[in-house]
């Protein structure tokens, strides 16, 4: 980096973001009203599966301010394209992927509780909700499937026109001789593992308005992909992508949840269409818990082969994911194929088996969630470490590092056949367990002791994948004539400080203060490109940004050797102004953007990155667990962190110590539950799904990065640091709660803990034996 | 929410007319509004107690303290003088919901709910307090009569309530994680008459446990329960806890109730 | 029958006579009517607190609080922290420099409950803080610079 100032990147720079936000002046998809404007109440299925016999919308239409009341079978009648489906992926016998149509509002049948199948727009949101209590809508209920045993049974209801409820399978490695090494192997460890559903409780709950503008809609959504709204919006509705624009403001919290488009967001931009007035739909907390996409899902027996030194031989892994009724082209990938990429993690395992299958049921789709896959195949692997340690004798650190990747296997070629382009696993897990205070830990214990309390140690090493296969991102970079360094680009912001990260790394090259530079972001008439997902914004953006702030300067140095009839070598930048070595000749920035025929200077440019980054880590956390309740709370976490170069500091702590409370609340709190029998959704308020509060931790975290590893695949160095966090934390702690129990004398429990631990559960798991 | 009328009435007579014409009474509107917004609920009138003087104050009355049934959650914390006579009560009152909740909830709107995991029927129950009511004073023991049901007639409101003071007294709660109501809610009172024990958040609604009882009657202190025997059998079983866990912790939390009235 | 009545308040310093349905949240009053969107709805059962705003120095929910129970009280949202000239208050100073906040949905509720608690507790530690905070919740952070952020904010409000 040139000119490192005093706000420029590695600076813990005051977010740009948070004066406007903390007056309340945040633009949330909610808090524009245009004139005229309308709400949409949906009306949904209270069965989990049932045929739609009829609809009857007489009475709806003739009450108070209604304008529409529109169905799923007279979209279909209409000519309305479902949703795209999966491809890319086979079934078992080679055939694509067997998946139900998804239709924006269902028209045949409905497939989950929650589902939508007719919409009603009013003047007032009490109109649409009276207006759509009056919907009658006929069911013919249906058996249903919700539990993987009722949805892979001989009987089981189908959702849809396939042999069974398998949407696609993916197999990698061998399997024969894997089962060889099983055989010979001197431990042999065997785990069944749920990674429990979830939902991402972004706090702004989805939100979007359609409008017409001068003969375009303009969607403007709570969303992390602005161009893939664009292009369903256009593809559905048989709309030019000239004619549609969508905007974003602000985004009230994304964690994957809000990644492309969901029927819903269709359904409103049909209505305004069609009405040719503004339409605003904002989800209840309800709606969100029935009908977002949740996250994880998945049934795993996974088993560890080790030698009597405790190498690892042989992996395998048989995955049981719930996609829900119907599935997303995401829902899919990340589990048949993303979370499989780091499933073997810093180790060094070179023969897998693995196995998995997306299976189809009567529930809301599963999609990505902060971590997206990586987070069950670290959940796997650390959780089948501790247990192969507890097996063998063999101390877990220990275990870890000889079978850890050494850096002089850099690049490293994974059985996946992804590589690894550095990393120093040992390196990074000895500085955790040194600030962790890992060998004074019985002191600790003894007085936790003292207050009756079981204390446990818990540790995960491991490492992730960043980029959500969509390594290039696209600038425009504009220099203005009052001197304000303006760049477009296509990540998004939902709360991760991208604007502020950005704008040190203009500050880097241009030297300027950081007011005088300006990031704007959320417009698919200024830009389009992939968004925001997978970690990827600051190391693709980041480096398009990087990279075309430099290439602008370059420009800039060239008009200014016109302007000041000089030659290009002979002038030197310097904090917003070219000067003519040896002379008192110079021109400012804004008075060359001025000189310039179009009032700007700028640029277009395109970058990508060679390859997605691997940021790691080593996260240790302490647990105290109440023997007479079982409830068990984090007293400690530390994490060592390798996130390569580290462009705002105080913005990567806070990505992995806010990531980390999603990890425990997993870990102890969380659960989306479904009646096995009926489908409804127990789970379907604040009052049954328990999250963290503040009081979640009594202490703080102790976050720290190694910046000595930068990533060679971006010109930054840097790695994807935001769900990093997430992805060690649900290791770390239940490996803590092993931990606990296995020192007074119950390690034969620790093969049945299953996520969340809440005290219930541990209180009845600890009743055995 | 649906549409209703709303009055604020000036004084207990007004109010009353209107609660025999079928209003509804509204306090604090913490658990009415949230079921209203759900339209689990259609009142058709809202009659606002808010202005009744009548249902104010906290103040000393002989052996007891008469606590307005318009008394907020926060209010009822903070009182110095209930702080000194009743820990318990105070310190249940302080963690009902949080802070926002206890900012408008009342003792009046919570005791005539009567929510199975409510907290304050606890402490009734537990201190053996009077119900005042507009039209005649309820005992505890019989007030209280299952799942959000009590003895109050249609349109009665309760004006205060009456508690009597205690050498001892106590709650301790274990939360339900996500509601964070109470899963079992164990209120402890000693008097020179014996102790009382009132169960709340594990069961239809607040009951008092003798075995309990008789065996903190004996022997006060935590280690005189151990062997008492709770019966799950009437006991909740839901997503959070079966009945079993409930039986457990009312145990748990009646000794940890017990530690702290010690304190 | 949802004919509206008058309701007059005091909103971050100014009286105001609001008509509205009598089923009108304060909520609704606040960012339909007098457009002061600052104040945010996260949930529908009262538990998110990111609608919390001050009433008479009290931090309520304002999405379970009708607009008929303010009735002649002192209201403070969000918008009415920041003083006349732009200056933050010295909480949202904290925040900002504490890194009290990513999207900033809860934020808004989190400042004035904090505030709230802060007005009225002028000595405050850790624990007391994330007790207070109970009521509001927040995904992006995970709290721990919340809690700095308040401690921070309680000591710049006692100076």
């Amino acid at each position: 980096m040139v000119n490192p100032t005093k706000f420029g990147s590695g600076q813990a720079v005051q977010r740009l973001e948070d004066a406007q936000l903390l007056k309340g002046a945040g633009i949330y998809a909610n808090d524009i009203t245009p004139d005229g404007q309308t709400r949409l109440c949906f009306v949904r299925s209270p069965y989990a599966h049932a045929r739609i016999v009829s609809i009857d919308t007489s009475a709806a239409e003739a009450m108070p301010g209604v304008r529409l009341v529109v169905t799923g079978p007279q979209l279909k009648d209409a000519g309305m394209k479902p949703m795209p489906r999966p491809v890319n992926f086979t079934r078992a016998d080679g055939s694509p992927a067997a998946s139900p149509d998804r239709r924006i509002l269902a028209a045949d049948r409905v497939r989950y509780v929650g589902e939508a199948v007719a919409a009603v727009v009013a003047d007032t949101e009490e109109q649409a909700r009276n207006a759509a209590e009056a919907v009658v809508v006929d069911f013919e209920e249906l058996p249903c499937a919700v539990t993987f045993d009722d949805a892979l049974k001989a009987d089981a209801p189908l959702l849809c026109d396939a042999t069974d409820n398998r949407v696609a399978e993916t197999r990698y490695g061998d399997a024969a001789a894997a089962a060889k090494a099983f055989s010979q192997a001197a431990h042999v460890v065997q785990l069944d593992i749920t990674n429990q559903r979830l939902v991402a409780l972004t706090i702004e709950p989805r939100s979007v308005l359609v409008y017409p503008d001068d003969g375009r809609l303009v969607v403007r959504m709570s969303t992390q992909m602005p161009t893939g709204v664009r292009t369903l919006v256009c593809d559905l509705l048989g709309l030019p992508t000239s004619q549609v624009r969508v905007v974003v403001g602000d985004v009230g919290g994304g964690f994957g949840m809000k990644t492309g488009a969901y029927p819903e967001d269709l359904v409103v931009a049909y209505a305004a269409h069609t009405l040719q007035r503004p339409v605003k739909w904002i989800a209840d907390r309800s709606e969100d818990f029935l009908s977002s996409a949740h996250g994880r899902d998945v049934s795993v027996k996974a088993g560890l082969a080790l030698d009597a030194q405790g190498k690892i031989l042989a992996l395998r892994i048989d995955t049981l994911a719930n996609v829900g009724a119907y599935p997303s082209m995401t829902g899919v990938a990340i589990q048949l194929l993303i979370g499989p990429w780091v499933q073997s993690s810093v180790y060094d395992i070179q023969l897998i088996d693995f196995h998995f299958v997306g299976v189809l049921t009567n529930t809301s789709s599963t999609g990505a969630y902060r971590g997206a896959g990586r987070p069950e195949a670290i959940y796997n692997m650390e959780r089948l470490m501790d247990e192969a340690a507890r097996q063998s004798g063999i101390d877990r650190i220990e275990l870890r590092r000889r079978n850890m990747i050494a850096p002089a296997q850099m690049p490293y070629k994974n059985p996946m056949g992804q590589t690894y382009d550095t990393g120093n696993f040992a390196a990074i897990m000895d500085q955790g367990l040194a600030q962790a205070q890992w060998d004074s830990f019985a002191q600790r214990a003894q007085s936790s002791a003292q207050r009756g309390r079981w204390r446990g140690l818990g540790v995960a090493t491991f490492l992730e994948w960043t980029g959500g296969n969509a390594l290039e991102e696209n600038v425009h970079v504009q220099v203005l004539p009052d001197g304000v360094i303006e760049v477009f680009t296509a990540v998004n912001a939902m709360g991760q400080g991208i604007a502020t990260s950005l704008a040190q790394l203009v500050v880097d090259v241009f030297g300027v203060p950081l007011s005088q530079v300006r990031i704007v972001m959320g417009d698919t008439d200024r830009g389009n490109g992939f968004g925001s997902a997978g970690s990827r914004s600051l190391f693709t953006g980041g480096s398009a940004v990087s990279v075309g702030a430099k290439q602008t300067l370059d420009k800039a140095q060239e008009l200014a050797a016109e302007a000041l009839e000089a030659s290009s070598q002979d002038l030197r930048y310097e904090q917003g102004a070219f000067h003519v070595v040896g002379t008192d000749l110079k021109i400012g920035l804004a008075e060359l953007a001025a000189r310039q025929p179009e009032q700007r200077i700028e640029l277009n440019s395109t970058t990508a990155a060679s390859g997605p980054t691997w940021p790691n880590g080593c996260h240790v956390c302490e647990v105290e667990l109440d023997p007479q309740t079982g409830e068990v709370q984090v007293v400690s976490y530390t994490s060592m962190n390798d996130v390569g170069r580290v462009v705002n500091p105080i913005i990567v702590r806070g990505q992995l110590d806010g990531g980390a409370v999603q990890g425990i609340g997993q870990a102890l709190l969380e659960e989306v539950v479904y009646d096995p029998e009926t489908g409804q959704l127990l789970t379907g308020s604040l009052m049954d799904y328990a999250v963290p509060h503040a009081d979640i931790m009594p202490s703080l975290f102790d976050t720290h990065t190694d910046e000595s590893i930068p990533c060679k695949n971006n010109v930054l160095g840097v790695k994807g640091v935001g769900e990093l966090g997430t992805i060690g934390a649900t290791p770390a702690v239940v490996n803590a709660v092993a931990d606990a129990l296995a020192r007074h004398g119950r390690a034969d429990l620790s093969p049945q803990l299953q996520m969340p631990l809440t005290p219930y559960r541990l209180w009845r798991l600890m009743q055995q034996g | 929410m649906y549409a209703f009328t709303y009055e604020r009435p000036a004084s207990l007579g007004q109010a009353l007319s209107l609660l025999a014409a079928g209003g509804q009474a509204f306090a604090g509107g913490q658990t009415l509004l949230a079921s209203m917004k759900q339209r689990l609920l259609s009142p058709e009138q809202l009659v606002d107690l808010s202005a009744l003087s009548e249902l104010q104050g906290i103040r000393q009355s002989g052996d007891s303290w008469m606590v307005g049934a318009f008394t907020r959650h926060q209010e009822v914390a903070e009182h110095a003088g209930l702080r000194a006579a009743l820990p318990g009560l105070a310190a249940l009152a302080a963690g009902i919901g949080d802070r926002q909740v206890r900012a408008m909830g009342t003792l009046g709107g919570s005791v005539a709910n009567n929510d199975p995991a409510a907290c304050y029927p606890s402490a009734v129950l537990a201190l053996g307090a009077t119900v005042h009511t507009d039209r005649r004073q309820i005992a505890a023991d019989d007030f209280f009569q299952g799942m959000y049901t009590t003895a109050l007639e249609p349109g009665e409101v309760i004006t205060a309530i009456a508690f009597p003071k205690a050498l001892r007294s106590a709650y301790a709660k274990f939360k339900q994680p996500a509601s964070r109501f109470a899963l079992a809610g164990v209120f402890v009172a000693q008097t020179a008459a014996g102790v009382r024990v009132a169960v709340t958040g594990a069961g239809n609604g607040v009951f008092r446990h003798a075995g309990l009882e008789a065996a903190l009657s004996k022997s006060f202190t935590p280690e005189a329960v151990a062997d008492v025997v709770i019966d799950a059998s009437e006991l909740n079983a839901d997503l959070h806890a079966s009945a079993d866990y409930r039986a457990h912790l009312i145990k748990v939390q009646t000794q940890r109730a017990v530690q702290q009235a010690l304190a | 029958m949802n004919t509206s009545m008058p309701v007059t308040l005091t909103v971050n310093g100014q009286a105001v006579t609001l008509e509205a349905a009598p089923n009108t949240l304060l909520v609704q009053a606040l960012r339909e009517h007098l457009k002061l969107t600052g104040t945010h709805v996260g949930c529908d059962t009262a538990q998110c607190g990111a609608c919390t705003v001050l009433m008479n120095g009290n931090a309520i929910k304002s999405c379970n609080v009708l607009l008929a129970q303010a009735q002649g009280s002192q209201i403070t949202t969000i918008e009415g922290l920041a003083s006349a000239d732009g200056a933050l208050h010295p909480m949202q100073e904290a925040f900002k420099a504490c890194h009290g906040l990513q999207c900033g949905f809860c934020t808004p509720g989190m400042v004035m409950a904090a505030v709230g608690f802060c007005q009225k507790n002028p000595a405050v530690d850790a624990q007391d803080v994330r007790h207070a905070l109970e009521g509001n919740l927040c995904r992006c952070t995970g709290y721990q610079n919340i809690v700095l952020a308040v401690q921070q904010g309680a000591a710049a409000m006692k100076a």
